[in-house]
Protein backbone atom coordinates (compact mmCIF):
# COMPACT_ATOMS: atom_id res chain seq x y z
CA UNK A 1 0.00 0.00 0.00
CA UNK A 2 1.64 3.54 -1.13
CA UNK A 3 0.44 5.97 1.60
CA UNK A 4 0.35 8.91 -0.57
CA UNK A 5 -2.28 6.86 -2.29
CA UNK A 6 -4.58 6.53 0.55
CA UNK A 7 -3.70 10.50 1.45
CA UNK A 8 -4.94 11.30 -2.51
CA UNK A 9 -8.40 9.34 -1.57
CA UNK A 10 -8.65 11.39 1.28
CA UNK A 11 -8.36 14.28 -0.31
CA UNK A 12 -10.31 13.40 -2.90
CA UNK A 13 -13.46 12.30 -1.10
CA UNK A 14 -13.30 15.49 1.45
CA UNK A 15 -13.41 17.71 -2.78
CA UNK A 16 -16.00 15.92 -3.61
CA UNK A 17 -18.39 16.25 -0.84
CA UNK A 18 -17.50 19.75 -0.56
CA UNK A 19 -18.50 20.29 -4.47
CA UNK A 20 -21.47 18.29 -3.70
CA UNK A 21 -22.87 19.51 -0.53
CA UNK A 22 -24.63 22.68 -1.98
CA UNK A 23 -26.90 20.54 -3.94
CA UNK A 24 -27.47 17.60 -0.87
CA UNK A 25 -28.68 20.11 1.42
CA UNK A 26 -30.82 21.95 -1.16
CA UNK A 27 -32.76 18.81 -1.59
CA UNK A 28 -33.53 18.69 2.20
CA UNK A 29 -34.71 15.43 2.23
CA UNK A 30 -33.33 12.84 4.35
CA UNK A 31 -33.73 9.75 1.89
CA UNK A 32 -30.78 12.10 -0.55
CA UNK A 33 -28.66 12.20 1.83
CA UNK A 34 -28.80 8.64 2.71
CA UNK A 35 -28.31 7.46 -0.88
CA UNK A 36 -25.35 9.93 -1.29
CA UNK A 37 -23.71 8.78 1.30
CA UNK A 38 -24.16 5.15 0.82
CA UNK A 39 -22.96 5.58 -3.14
CA UNK A 40 -20.09 7.46 -1.68
CA UNK A 41 -19.41 5.04 1.10
CA UNK A 42 -19.54 2.24 -1.45
CA UNK A 43 -17.29 3.68 -4.12
CA UNK A 44 -14.30 4.85 -1.51
CA UNK A 45 -14.31 1.54 0.50
CA UNK A 46 -13.53 -0.01 -2.95
CA UNK A 47 -11.32 2.15 -4.01
CA UNK A 48 -9.42 2.07 -0.06
CA UNK A 49 -9.82 -1.97 -0.48
CA UNK A 50 -8.07 -1.74 -3.90
CA UNK A 51 -5.36 0.44 -2.04
CA UNK A 52 -4.75 -1.92 0.22
CA UNK A 53 -4.40 -4.82 -2.78
CA UNK A 54 -7.50 -7.12 -1.18
CA UNK A 55 -9.01 -8.83 -4.01
CA UNK A 56 -12.33 -7.41 -5.05
CA UNK A 57 -15.89 -8.67 -6.05
CA UNK A 58 -15.23 -9.15 -9.76
CA UNK A 59 -18.54 -9.28 -12.20
CA UNK A 60 -16.08 -10.76 -15.09
CA UNK A 61 -15.57 -13.80 -12.91
CA UNK A 62 -19.20 -14.13 -12.11
CA UNK A 63 -20.11 -14.08 -16.16
CA UNK A 64 -17.67 -16.51 -16.80
CA UNK A 65 -18.88 -18.27 -13.58
CA UNK A 66 -22.98 -18.51 -14.90
CA UNK A 67 -22.40 -18.76 -18.73
CA UNK A 68 -19.50 -21.49 -18.57
CA UNK A 69 -22.18 -24.13 -18.97
CA UNK A 70 -23.76 -22.67 -22.48
CA UNK A 71 -20.19 -22.17 -23.76
CA UNK A 72 -18.79 -25.68 -23.23
CA UNK B 1 -33.53 21.10 -12.39
CA UNK B 2 -35.76 18.66 -13.32
CA UNK B 3 -34.17 16.77 -16.02
CA UNK B 4 -37.67 16.50 -18.16
CA UNK B 5 -37.20 19.73 -19.27
CA UNK B 6 -34.51 18.84 -20.92
CA UNK B 7 -35.35 18.15 -24.64
CA UNK B 8 -32.60 17.53 -27.40
CA UNK B 9 -33.59 16.85 -31.22
CA UNK B 10 -33.92 13.53 -33.16
CA UNK B 11 -31.46 14.55 -35.38
CA UNK B 12 -29.07 14.80 -31.89
CA UNK B 13 -30.45 11.27 -30.68
CA UNK B 14 -29.41 9.77 -34.63
CA UNK B 15 -26.08 10.86 -33.78
CA UNK B 16 -25.46 9.62 -30.59
CA UNK B 17 -27.29 6.29 -31.37
CA UNK B 18 -24.01 5.75 -34.20
CA UNK B 19 -21.12 7.67 -31.84
CA UNK B 20 -22.41 4.80 -29.08
CA UNK B 21 -22.02 1.86 -31.99
CA UNK B 22 -18.95 3.29 -33.40
CA UNK B 23 -17.71 3.86 -30.21
CA UNK B 24 -15.93 0.75 -29.19
CA UNK B 25 -17.02 -1.33 -31.95
CA UNK B 26 -14.71 0.24 -35.02
CA UNK B 27 -11.88 -0.38 -33.12
CA UNK B 28 -12.63 -3.74 -31.30
CA UNK B 29 -14.99 -5.76 -33.40
CA UNK B 30 -12.81 -6.10 -36.67
CA UNK B 31 -10.43 -8.34 -35.04
CA UNK B 32 -13.06 -10.49 -32.92
CA UNK B 33 -14.97 -11.27 -35.74
CA UNK B 34 -12.06 -12.11 -37.98
CA UNK B 35 -11.23 -14.68 -35.32
CA UNK B 36 -14.80 -16.19 -35.37
CA UNK B 37 -15.60 -16.38 -39.28
CA UNK B 38 -12.35 -15.58 -40.90
CA UNK B 39 -12.72 -14.36 -44.63
CA UNK B 40 -16.70 -13.95 -44.05
CA UNK B 41 -16.58 -11.83 -41.17
CA UNK B 42 -18.58 -9.18 -43.83
CA UNK B 43 -21.50 -12.01 -43.51
CA UNK B 44 -21.28 -11.92 -39.96
CA UNK B 45 -21.45 -7.92 -39.77
CA UNK B 46 -24.43 -7.82 -42.75
CA UNK B 47 -26.02 -9.99 -40.10
CA UNK B 48 -25.94 -8.37 -37.28
CA UNK B 49 -27.04 -5.35 -38.92
CA UNK B 50 -30.20 -7.34 -39.85
CA UNK B 51 -30.88 -8.32 -36.54
CA UNK B 52 -29.83 -4.71 -35.15
CA UNK B 53 -32.62 -3.37 -37.51
CA UNK B 54 -34.82 -5.61 -35.74
CA UNK B 55 -33.82 -5.00 -32.57
CA UNK B 56 -33.93 -1.24 -32.81
CA UNK B 57 -37.38 -2.10 -34.41
CA UNK B 58 -38.76 -4.11 -30.49
CA UNK B 59 -37.02 -0.85 -28.93
CA UNK B 60 -39.10 1.45 -31.01
CA UNK B 61 -42.34 -0.32 -30.14
CA UNK B 62 -41.71 0.08 -26.24
CA UNK B 63 -40.81 3.53 -27.01
CA UNK B 64 -44.17 4.03 -28.50
CA UNK B 65 -45.74 1.96 -25.44
CA UNK B 66 -44.03 4.48 -22.83
CA UNK B 67 -43.39 7.64 -24.60
CA UNK B 68 -42.73 9.58 -21.33
CA UNK B 69 -40.73 6.96 -19.42
CA UNK B 70 -37.29 5.80 -19.52
CA UNK B 71 -36.32 2.00 -19.22
CA UNK B 72 -36.28 2.03 -15.36
CA UNK B 73 -39.62 3.94 -15.01
CA UNK B 74 -41.15 0.98 -17.73
CA UNK B 75 -40.12 -1.68 -15.37
CA UNK B 76 -41.43 -0.26 -12.18
CA UNK B 77 -44.62 0.69 -14.29
CA UNK B 78 -44.87 -3.13 -16.09
CA UNK B 79 -43.41 -5.27 -13.21
CA UNK B 80 -44.62 -3.45 -10.31
CA UNK B 81 -42.68 -1.60 -7.37
CA UNK B 82 -40.25 -4.31 -6.49
CA UNK B 83 -40.03 -6.38 -8.95
CA UNK B 84 -39.48 -3.38 -11.45
CA UNK B 85 -36.98 -1.80 -8.94
CA UNK B 86 -34.79 -5.44 -8.35
CA UNK B 87 -35.10 -5.69 -12.18
CA UNK B 88 -33.81 -1.60 -12.30
CA UNK B 89 -31.06 -3.02 -10.01
CA UNK B 90 -29.61 -5.24 -12.12
CA UNK B 91 -29.56 -2.57 -15.11
CA UNK B 92 -27.68 0.19 -13.04
CA UNK B 93 -25.06 -2.78 -12.01
CA UNK B 94 -24.86 -3.77 -15.44
CA UNK B 95 -24.66 0.53 -17.08
CA UNK B 96 -21.95 0.96 -14.48
CA UNK B 97 -20.33 -2.06 -15.37
CA UNK B 98 -20.32 -1.18 -18.87
CA UNK B 99 -19.16 1.92 -17.90
CA UNK B 100 -16.43 0.93 -16.30
CA UNK B 101 -15.66 -1.24 -19.37
CA UNK B 102 -15.58 1.73 -21.54
CA UNK B 103 -13.51 3.44 -19.99
CA UNK B 104 -10.85 0.55 -19.19
CA UNK B 105 -11.15 0.04 -23.22
CA UNK B 106 -9.94 3.08 -23.75
CA UNK B 107 -7.12 2.81 -21.34
CA UNK B 108 -5.72 -0.05 -22.25
CA UNK B 109 -5.22 1.41 -26.10
CA UNK B 110 -3.66 4.51 -24.65
CA UNK B 111 -1.62 2.86 -22.58
CA UNK B 112 -0.49 0.11 -25.24
CA UNK B 113 -0.10 1.95 -28.61
CA UNK B 114 0.00 6.24 -27.61
CA UNK B 115 1.10 7.14 -24.17
CA UNK B 116 3.14 4.24 -23.24
CA UNK B 117 5.26 5.14 -20.04
CA UNK B 118 1.96 6.81 -18.39
CA UNK B 119 -0.03 4.78 -15.16
CA UNK B 120 -3.38 3.70 -16.83
CA UNK B 121 -5.27 5.03 -13.67
CA UNK B 122 -4.31 8.54 -14.77
CA UNK B 123 -5.69 7.83 -18.28
CA UNK B 124 -8.70 6.56 -16.82
CA UNK B 125 -8.90 9.53 -14.03
CA UNK B 126 -9.08 12.41 -17.02
CA UNK B 127 -10.93 10.13 -19.14
CA UNK B 128 -13.63 9.63 -16.95
CA UNK B 129 -13.61 13.34 -15.25
CA UNK B 130 -14.37 15.14 -18.42
CA UNK B 131 -17.08 12.41 -18.72
CA UNK B 132 -18.51 13.86 -15.04
CA UNK B 133 -18.34 17.29 -16.44
CA UNK B 134 -20.55 15.98 -19.39
CA UNK B 135 -23.09 14.25 -16.80
CA UNK B 136 -22.74 17.26 -14.69
CA UNK B 137 -23.90 19.25 -17.83
CA UNK B 138 -26.43 17.31 -19.21
CA UNK B 139 -27.75 16.06 -21.86
CA UNK B 140 -28.47 18.96 -24.20
CA UNK B 141 -24.48 20.09 -23.95
CA UNK B 142 -23.79 16.53 -24.50
CA UNK B 143 -25.96 16.50 -27.52
CA UNK B 144 -24.89 19.44 -28.92
CA UNK B 145 -21.53 18.58 -28.36
CA UNK B 146 -22.10 15.62 -30.67
CA UNK B 147 -23.50 17.54 -32.96
CA UNK B 148 -20.45 19.44 -33.35
CA UNK B 149 -17.98 16.26 -33.28
CA UNK B 150 -20.53 14.61 -36.27
CA UNK B 151 -18.46 16.22 -39.51
CA UNK B 152 -15.55 15.89 -37.95
CA UNK B 153 -15.67 12.05 -37.56
CA UNK B 154 -17.40 11.67 -41.15
CA UNK B 155 -14.31 13.27 -42.91
CA UNK B 156 -11.95 10.93 -40.84
CA UNK B 157 -14.10 7.89 -41.85
CA UNK B 158 -14.42 9.33 -45.53
CA UNK B 159 -10.49 10.31 -45.75
CA UNK B 160 -9.18 6.67 -43.85
CA UNK B 161 -11.68 5.00 -46.95
CA UNK B 162 -10.33 7.12 -49.57
CA UNK B 163 -6.62 7.08 -48.56
CA UNK B 164 -6.48 3.09 -48.34
CA UNK B 165 -7.40 2.54 -51.95
CA UNK B 166 -4.32 1.69 -52.89
CA UNK B 167 -4.32 -0.81 -50.46
CA UNK B 168 -6.99 -3.01 -51.19
CA UNK B 169 -6.44 -6.78 -51.82
CA UNK B 170 -9.42 -8.50 -53.25
CA UNK B 171 -7.85 -11.90 -52.60
CA UNK B 172 -8.45 -11.47 -49.18
CA UNK B 173 -11.72 -11.92 -49.38
CA UNK B 174 -11.26 -15.67 -51.26
CA UNK B 175 -12.58 -18.46 -50.99
CA UNK B 176 -16.00 -16.68 -50.24
CA UNK B 177 -17.87 -18.92 -47.79
CA UNK B 178 -15.31 -21.25 -46.94
CA UNK B 179 -15.95 -21.55 -43.60
CA UNK B 180 -18.90 -23.25 -41.80
CA UNK B 181 -22.15 -21.49 -40.68
CA UNK B 182 -21.83 -21.41 -37.79
CA UNK B 183 -18.41 -19.65 -37.32
CA UNK B 184 -20.65 -16.84 -39.42
CA UNK B 185 -22.84 -17.33 -37.09
CA UNK B 186 -20.26 -17.13 -33.85
CA UNK B 187 -19.22 -13.87 -35.56
CA UNK B 188 -22.97 -11.95 -35.63
CA UNK B 189 -22.98 -13.03 -32.07
CA UNK B 190 -20.10 -11.05 -31.14
CA UNK B 191 -21.07 -8.53 -33.20
CA UNK B 192 -24.50 -8.47 -31.05
CA UNK B 193 -22.66 -8.47 -28.02
CA UNK B 194 -20.43 -5.66 -28.27
CA UNK B 195 -22.44 -2.31 -29.47
CA UNK B 196 -25.50 -3.98 -30.46
CA UNK B 197 -27.76 -5.50 -27.32
CA UNK B 198 -25.60 -2.61 -25.35
CA UNK B 199 -27.98 0.01 -27.59
CA UNK B 200 -30.68 -0.78 -24.40
CA UNK B 201 -28.60 2.16 -22.81
CA UNK B 202 -30.21 4.59 -25.19
CA UNK B 203 -33.86 3.60 -24.04
CA UNK B 204 -32.60 5.66 -20.65
CA UNK B 205 -32.56 9.16 -22.53
CA UNK B 206 -35.47 8.80 -24.83
CA UNK B 207 -38.17 10.49 -23.12
CA UNK B 208 -36.18 13.71 -23.29
CA UNK B 209 -36.26 14.09 -26.68
CA UNK B 210 -38.41 16.79 -28.23
CA UNK B 211 -42.53 16.03 -28.12
CA UNK B 212 -43.08 17.19 -31.29
CA UNK B 213 -40.32 15.17 -32.86
CA UNK B 214 -41.35 11.82 -31.42
CA UNK B 215 -43.06 10.17 -34.28
CA UNK B 216 -39.78 10.86 -36.13
CA UNK B 217 -38.07 9.37 -32.73
CA UNK B 218 -38.55 5.59 -34.81
CA UNK B 219 -36.95 6.56 -38.09
CA UNK B 220 -34.25 8.18 -35.83
CA UNK B 221 -33.24 5.47 -34.21
CA UNK B 222 -33.20 3.73 -37.58
CA UNK B 223 -30.74 5.71 -39.28
CA UNK B 224 -28.48 6.20 -36.40
CA UNK B 225 -28.29 2.02 -35.72
CA UNK B 226 -27.95 1.85 -39.67
CA UNK B 227 -25.00 4.39 -40.15
CA UNK B 228 -23.15 3.05 -36.83
CA UNK B 229 -23.22 -0.58 -37.95
CA UNK B 230 -22.28 0.66 -41.44
CA UNK B 231 -19.13 2.55 -40.23
CA UNK B 232 -18.37 -0.71 -38.12
CA UNK B 233 -18.40 -2.82 -41.31
CA UNK B 234 -17.01 -0.38 -43.74
CA UNK B 235 -13.78 -0.50 -41.00
CA UNK B 236 -13.92 -4.39 -40.78
CA UNK B 237 -13.75 -4.73 -44.56
CA UNK B 238 -11.37 -2.70 -44.97
CA UNK B 239 -9.14 -4.25 -42.27
CA UNK B 240 -9.66 -7.52 -44.30
CA UNK B 241 -8.76 -5.87 -47.71
CA UNK B 242 -5.99 -4.04 -46.72
CA UNK B 243 -4.55 -6.17 -43.37
CA UNK B 244 -5.97 -9.60 -44.09
CA UNK B 245 -7.05 -12.39 -41.79
CA UNK B 246 -4.00 -13.55 -39.95
CA UNK B 247 -2.44 -10.18 -39.12
CA UNK B 248 -6.41 -8.57 -37.90
CA UNK B 249 -6.83 -11.74 -35.73
CA UNK B 250 -3.44 -11.72 -34.25
CA UNK B 251 -3.95 -7.57 -33.20
CA UNK B 252 -6.12 -6.02 -30.70
CA UNK B 253 -6.37 -2.70 -32.20
CA UNK B 254 -6.63 -3.55 -36.10
CA UNK B 255 -8.20 -0.04 -36.89
CA UNK B 256 -5.65 1.40 -35.61
CA UNK B 257 -2.62 -0.51 -37.66
CA UNK B 258 -4.67 0.55 -40.69
CA UNK B 259 -3.98 4.25 -39.94
CA UNK B 260 -0.03 3.51 -40.13
CA UNK B 261 -0.52 1.80 -43.82
CA UNK B 262 -1.62 4.85 -45.48
CA UNK B 263 0.73 6.08 -47.69
CA UNK B 264 0.20 8.88 -50.17
CA UNK B 265 3.06 9.71 -52.14
CA UNK B 266 5.82 10.43 -50.01
CA UNK B 267 4.31 13.21 -48.03
CA UNK B 268 1.13 11.70 -46.49
CA UNK B 269 1.71 9.11 -44.33
CA UNK B 270 1.39 7.28 -40.72
CA UNK B 271 -1.67 9.04 -39.79
CA UNK B 272 -3.02 7.27 -37.72
CA UNK B 273 -3.35 9.79 -35.18
CA UNK B 274 -6.67 10.37 -37.16
CA UNK B 275 -7.86 6.97 -36.22
CA UNK B 276 -7.50 7.24 -32.65
CA UNK B 277 -8.80 10.73 -32.45
CA UNK B 278 -11.96 8.99 -34.42
CA UNK B 279 -12.19 6.74 -31.81
CA UNK B 280 -11.58 8.66 -28.54
CA UNK B 281 -14.08 11.22 -29.52
CA UNK B 282 -16.78 8.46 -30.23
CA UNK B 283 -16.05 6.22 -27.21
CA UNK B 284 -16.16 8.96 -25.33
CA UNK B 285 -20.29 9.69 -26.48
CA UNK B 286 -20.47 6.16 -25.58
CA UNK B 287 -18.87 6.40 -22.12
CA UNK B 288 -20.57 9.17 -20.93
CA UNK B 289 -23.82 7.90 -22.21
CA UNK B 290 -23.24 4.90 -20.16
CA UNK B 291 -22.07 6.93 -16.93
CA UNK B 292 -25.33 9.36 -17.52
CA UNK B 293 -27.60 6.15 -17.74
CA UNK B 294 -25.99 4.57 -14.89
CA UNK B 295 -26.59 8.08 -12.48
CA UNK B 296 -30.04 8.70 -13.86
CA UNK B 297 -31.00 4.91 -12.92
CA UNK B 298 -30.13 5.26 -9.67
CA UNK B 299 -31.64 8.53 -8.79
CA UNK B 300 -34.95 7.04 -10.58
CA UNK B 301 -34.60 3.66 -8.37
CA UNK B 302 -34.72 5.77 -5.00
CA UNK B 303 -36.82 8.78 -6.30
CA UNK B 304 -34.35 11.76 -5.94
CA UNK B 305 -35.40 14.59 -7.20
CA UNK B 306 -32.02 15.47 -9.05
CA UNK B 307 -29.33 12.44 -10.63
CA UNK B 308 -26.49 15.20 -10.40
CA UNK B 309 -25.22 14.81 -6.82
CA UNK B 310 -24.52 10.98 -7.67
CA UNK B 311 -22.31 11.96 -10.44
CA UNK B 312 -19.12 12.23 -8.17
CA UNK B 313 -19.51 9.69 -5.38
CA UNK B 314 -20.02 6.85 -8.86
CA UNK B 315 -16.76 7.87 -10.14
CA UNK B 316 -15.08 6.18 -7.42
CA UNK B 317 -16.62 2.76 -8.24
CA UNK B 318 -16.58 2.94 -11.85
CA UNK B 319 -12.41 3.87 -11.58
CA UNK B 320 -12.23 1.01 -9.31
CA UNK B 321 -13.73 -1.83 -11.61
CA UNK B 322 -12.39 0.26 -14.82
CA UNK B 323 -8.83 -1.22 -13.47
CA UNK B 324 -9.68 -4.71 -11.67
CA UNK B 325 -12.47 -5.93 -13.89
CA UNK B 326 -10.03 -6.89 -16.76
CA UNK B 327 -6.73 -8.24 -15.82
CA UNK B 328 -5.56 -7.59 -19.55
CA UNK B 329 -6.59 -7.74 -22.86
CA UNK B 330 -6.25 -11.36 -23.88
CA UNK B 331 -8.43 -12.03 -21.23
CA UNK B 332 -10.90 -8.93 -22.38
CA UNK B 333 -10.78 -10.88 -25.66
CA UNK B 334 -11.67 -14.12 -24.02
CA UNK B 335 -14.53 -12.82 -22.11
CA UNK B 336 -15.87 -11.09 -25.59
CA UNK B 337 -15.39 -14.03 -27.41
CA UNK B 338 -17.68 -16.31 -25.70
CA UNK B 339 -19.57 -14.74 -22.69
CA UNK B 340 -20.03 -11.56 -23.35
CA UNK B 341 -23.39 -11.80 -25.33
CA UNK B 342 -24.65 -13.94 -23.42
CA UNK B 343 -24.70 -11.32 -20.58
CA UNK B 344 -26.05 -8.49 -22.75
CA UNK B 345 -28.12 -10.78 -24.31
CA UNK B 346 -30.20 -10.71 -20.98
CA UNK B 347 -30.49 -6.93 -20.58
CA UNK B 348 -30.73 -6.29 -24.41
CA UNK B 349 -33.00 -9.01 -25.16
CA UNK B 350 -34.69 -10.97 -22.89
CA UNK B 351 -35.78 -8.58 -19.74
CA UNK B 352 -37.03 -5.85 -22.77
CA UNK B 353 -39.42 -8.83 -24.72
CA UNK B 354 -40.50 -10.19 -20.84
CA UNK B 355 -41.09 -6.00 -20.69
CA UNK B 356 -42.76 -5.74 -23.98
CA UNK B 357 -45.04 -8.99 -23.69
CA UNK B 358 -45.80 -8.01 -19.99
CA UNK B 359 -47.03 -4.92 -20.85
CA UNK B 360 -49.13 -6.14 -23.83
CA UNK B 361 -50.87 -8.44 -21.54
CA UNK B 362 -51.48 -5.91 -19.12
CA UNK B 363 -53.25 -3.52 -21.81
CA UNK B 364 -55.05 -6.80 -22.98
CA UNK B 365 -56.56 -7.76 -19.68
CA UNK B 366 -57.27 -4.09 -18.93
CA UNK B 367 -59.52 -3.95 -22.28
CA UNK B 368 -61.38 -7.54 -21.37
CA UNK B 369 -61.84 -6.00 -18.05
CA UNK B 370 -63.40 -2.42 -19.61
Amino acid sequence: MNGMNVFLLIIATVAVILIDWPEVRQARTKKQMIVYFSVLGIGVTLAFLHLLDIPLFNPTNIIVWLFRPFVG
Amino acid sequence: MNQKDVAISVQQFAIFVSFYIIGSAVILIPSLLIIQAKQDAWVSALLAMVIAVMLTFGYGKLIQMFPDKTLIEMNEAVFGKWIGKAISLLYVTYFVFLTALVTRTLGDFMVTQILVQTPMEVIHLLFLLVGVMGVRLGLEVLARTAEIFFPPVLMFCILVILFLLPNYEVENFQPILENSILSIWKGTWTFLGIPIFDLIVLLMITPYIKKEERPRLQRGFLIGTIGGCAVVSIFLVLCLAVLGVDFTSRNTYPTYILGKRIAIGHFLERIEGIVAILWVMTIFFKMTICYFASVLALAQIFRLRDYKCLILPLCYTIMVYSIISIPNMSYFRMIALHYWTFYVAIFGAVFPLLLFFTAKFRQLSAKKEQ
